[in-house]
């Protein structure tokens, strides 16, 4: 079940809702729901989840007491044992495309969000080994940490700290509710109005063959999917953060206008937020981080983006695309970053954003050849020449308009008028603060329809982030 | 709340749940799984019962549309592009591959050499078929929106169709001498100085060309006059791409052509023609008889969806006209179907007519009548 979908927002939301707040066993309605919603897309994999809660919660348990076991083996053997699972369902099939011996005759399938919550199950064991939460004892709580929907399937990766006290104890304000709805309705509009739009063209250009793609278009392909990709996942993120705040839950904030960046390590500090602190705090600073050898440093650099890579799918693209951003952060930690400190904004903009575009390309790319193929093209070697599949076949006046929306909204706009309304406020300088926040309601109120709108005329509606 | 609760509530308690203007029987609730195996495929199920039943489902669509249209000058569906000046067209039969309609006629999109003989073999194969049985036999092929008014069509298939490139078949089609084709583009192309050739919202013919036409094809076939001309009224007719343009009152003005004077007997439905239904179980037929004419022929035109609108015109040379639409004409059918019509209607003039954008579809259901019709 996806978040856009008739589904969810006109049955399963609602209902889940009016239970959840009518009845005072919350975390039992929200446990159950959550595995309801995992079984509407996996229902053969549910068994899975509650194997892994049920692991976890044994090696929590285990590392809490320290039975005759160092903490560190129990704490290692639990990370294994995850990593086991995830491995077994995520890369056997990539393994045995590529070795012989993992060849199997059947298809291993990909059960939903695995990458999430085995990442989320992860970081339990590692906050309790290091103190930094308590043991969770009873094994329905440490269940919903784990499954709890809005996360469940394509984050924020919350970690266990940011919540387990949540869990036992959270408050249920209108504010919160106020807010957490204003932020659900941006996620859902981010999806509904802009990713899917533009996915329309994204996805028709890049399923073109290498007769038909022409320089312009592969240009347009790669923009429309480095807009599509951005606000499908924040969208994503964000109804999950404002599903969160409603039931009184703080999420981590997962993207923070990662295009207005001016290096590609400024990039990774706004780009899936909750995945590369995950990645610095669980493996980066284990590995040394940057407290060894600069060599050494580049190598932990270039070992957590390949594994990244490797994270986002299995598949050589997803691997060189982990290298190419793992080349680019080394580049600038050798003094590029310096350099763009101190060049003109628009320049470091400009490599930022041409840096960030072809890695989509080589996210997006089916295999080797079609990425070959689509760069080719993009750099005016291609072979495409047609009049068939021009610019002007896929940009139509919706899109068009939607491009102008993703590219405005993909810079903090919202947040600078948000702030100048609440400091106005603040200061009661201006009297028309009142019609401001009434248009601010409109906007909320106009989007929010509009994205009903759109979802219930469209049929086109599957999450990116799905595939991870 | 109180929004996304609304659906769920009107879904609950509305009976009516059947009505489509979809072209299709929306999907009805699913039963229970037996198997634990079958319930993946029970909640996909759902997922589509509930995308199709959910309340205000209709007001959401038709609401959508219109401001999609009103905003953008776009139209929802795939199918229809929308063109200047209120030109709206019809691009493709197949919703999973826009323009493919518009990429066939305007020659974006060639087929294989080796398909394009095909056709033309299967062609004069089914005309030798109905010639050795005595009867007239014609192909009518009539030219698309987008080949006539290509400059109301946007980018990029308004240059798609302003390259004066011939259609595939077109050319092997005028080289033939012995079989006619009759294939109105330089006719349909002067008159638009003088008639609306197509309405801007529908795809069809309507009023006034396919009666011109009509009387083209019995002048220049078969050398039949007209008996007179009629009177004609001016009618608002509702576009024909209702289905595709949900919510939009989208209407063009036409003429509607008075045949009243003529006494025509007209039949229309599926049971028309006697025994039909054993041989095409699906079929739409219209049947005219105009007893003013006096005179044995009798001319039973096969087409696709644009044989309904130039039928009763050719009351004006037949004393009877047989109209059927073999679009639902499955290849089981096929082979009873010709024989039956040749044998048991015994038309003196059979026409079979299709628009510019079906001639692969003809071709392919040929391909097995034709081998059929040889074994006999």
């Amino acid at each position: 079940m996806v978040f856009s979908s008739i589904t969810f927002l006109f049955y399963f939301l609602p209902l889940f809702l009016v239970l959840y707040f009518i009845t005072p066993f919350k975390n039992t309605v929200l446990l159950i729901a959550s595995l309801l919603f995992y079984a509407w897309g996996e229902a053969g994999y549910v068994l899975l989840l509650l194997v892994s809660i049920g692991l976890n919660y044994l090696f929590g348990i285990l590392i809490d007491k320290n039975f005759n076991l160092t903490k560190k083996t129990v704490l290692v053997s639990g990370i294994v044992i995850n990593l086991v699972l995830l491995g077994y369902y995520k890369y056997f099939n990539f393994l045995g495309e590529n070795i012989s011996f993992f060849k199997a005759e059947s298809q291993v399938h990909l059960p939903l969000g695995i990458s999430f919550f085995t990442f989320q199950a992860i970081s339990y064991l590692f906050d309790v080994y290091r103190k930094e939460a308590r043991v969770e004892k009873n094994i329905f709580n440490l269940a919903l940490y784990i499954s709890m929907f809005p996360q469940l399937i394509a984050g924020p990766i919350v970690r266990f700290k940011t919540v387990a006290e949540q869990i036992h104890t959270r408050f249920h304000t209108l504010d919160n509710i106020s807010k957490g709805v204003r932020i659900f309705i941006i996620g859902l509009a981010q999806k509904a109005l802009i990713a899917n739009t533009v996915a329309v063209s994204a996805d028709a250009i890049f399923a073109l063959n290498q007769a038909s793609l022409t320089t312009s278009t592969a240009w347009l392909g790669a923009f429309s999917y480095s807009l599509q990709i951005y606000f499908d996942f924040a969208g994503y993120s964000n109804m999950a953060i404002g599903l969160g705040l409603i039931m009184g839950f703080s999420f981590p904030q997962n993207f923070n206008y990662p295009y207005i960046s001016k290096s590609i390590t400024e990039f990774w500090r706004r780009w899936h937020m909750s995945l590369s602190s995950w990645f610095r705090d669980y493996l980066y600073i284990p590995l040394g981080g940057n407290r060894v050898s600069p060599f050494r440093t580049y190598i932990n650099l270039m070992v957590v983006f390949l594994l990244c890579g490797l994270w986002h799918g299995a598949a050589w693209t997803f691997i060189i695309w982990g290298a190419y951003h793992g080349f680019f952060l080394i580049l600038e930690r050798l003094g590029f970053k310096k350099l763009l400190d101190t060049s003109w904004r628009l320049f470091s903009h400009t490599y930022t954003l041409f840096v960030v575009v072809i890695g989509w390309v080589i996210f997006r790319a089916e295999d080797f050849n079609h990425l070959v193929y689509f760069l080719k093209t993009m750099f005016g070697l291609g072979q495409g020449q047609t009049i068939e599949f021009v610019p002007s076949l896929y940009l139509t006046s919706s899109l068009s308009v939607t491009l102008i929306f993703a590219t405005v909204f993909s810079m903090p706009i919202y947040h600078f008028l948000f702030r100048q309304m609440n400091m106005k406020e603040y200061l009661q300088i201006d009297i028309k603060v009142t019609i401001l926040k009434i248009m601010f309601e409109m906007y909320y109120i106009s989007i929010f329809l509009l994205s009903l709108l759109n979802i219930a005329s469209g049929s086109y509606n599957p999450f990116i982030y799905f595939r991870f | 709340m109180l929004v996304i609760s609304m659906p769920a509530v009107k879904h609950i308690f509305t009976k009516d749940k059947l009505k489509s203007d979809e072209n299709r029987v929306l999907v009805q609730k699913p039963s229970f799984p037996k198997k634990i195996d079958d319930i993946k495929g029970y909640t996909n199920q759902i997922d589509n019962y509930l995308s199709d039943q959910f309340g205000f489902r209709k007001i959401f669509i038709r609401s959508s549309n219109k401001l999609r249209y009103q905003l953008f000058n776009e139209i929802s569906s795939k199918q229809i592009t929308v063109g200047n000046n209120g030109f709206i067209y019809f691009n493709s039969h197949i919703a999973d591959n826009p323009n493919l309609l518009i990429k066939s006629v305007c020659n974006v999109q060639s087929l294989p050499k080796t398909f394009q003989q095909k056709t033309i073999s299967l062609f004069k194969g089914l005309l030798n078929y109905s010639k050795r049985l005595d009867i007239i036999s014609d192909i009518a092929i009539i030219p698309t929106k987008g080949k006539i008014y290509p400059e109301n069509l946007p980018e990029p298939q308004k240059s798609w169709c302003t390259r004066n490139s011939p259609a595939w078949w077109e050319s092997l089609f005028m080289n033939e001498k012995h079989y006619r084709i009759y294939y109105p583009l330089k006719k349909m192309l002067d008159l638009k100085s003088s008639v609306q050739v197509y309405l801007p919202k529908h795809f069809h013919w309507h009023g006034i060309l396919p009666n011109i036409i009509a009387k083209d094809i019995m002048k220049s076939l078969w050398s039949i006059d007209s008996i007179q001309n009629i009177e004609s009224e001016k009618v608002n007719v509702s576009t024909d791409l209702r289905t595709h343009t949900l919510g939009l009152k989208l209407y063009d003005s036409s003429v509607k052509y008075n045949f009243d004077e003529f006494n025509i007997v007209i039949c229309e439905g599926k049971n028309c023609i006697n025994g039909i239904q054993s041989v095409y179980k699906n079929n739409i037929s219209y049947v005219y008889s105009n007893p003013l004419i006096n005179s044995d022929t009798k001319l039973v035109v096969l087409a696709d969806s644009f044989g309904q609108y130039i039928a009763k015109n050719f009351i004006l040379g037949f004393p009877e006209v047989i109209v059927i639409n073999i679009n639902n004409l499955s290849l089981d059918e096929q082979f009873k179907f010709y024989e039956w019509i040749v044998k048991e209607v015994k038309p003196t003039h059979l026409l079979h007519l299709m628009h510019d954008g079906g001639i692969y579809g003809r071709t392919i259901k040929l391909e097995r009548l034709m081998k059929e019709i040889e074994k006999v």
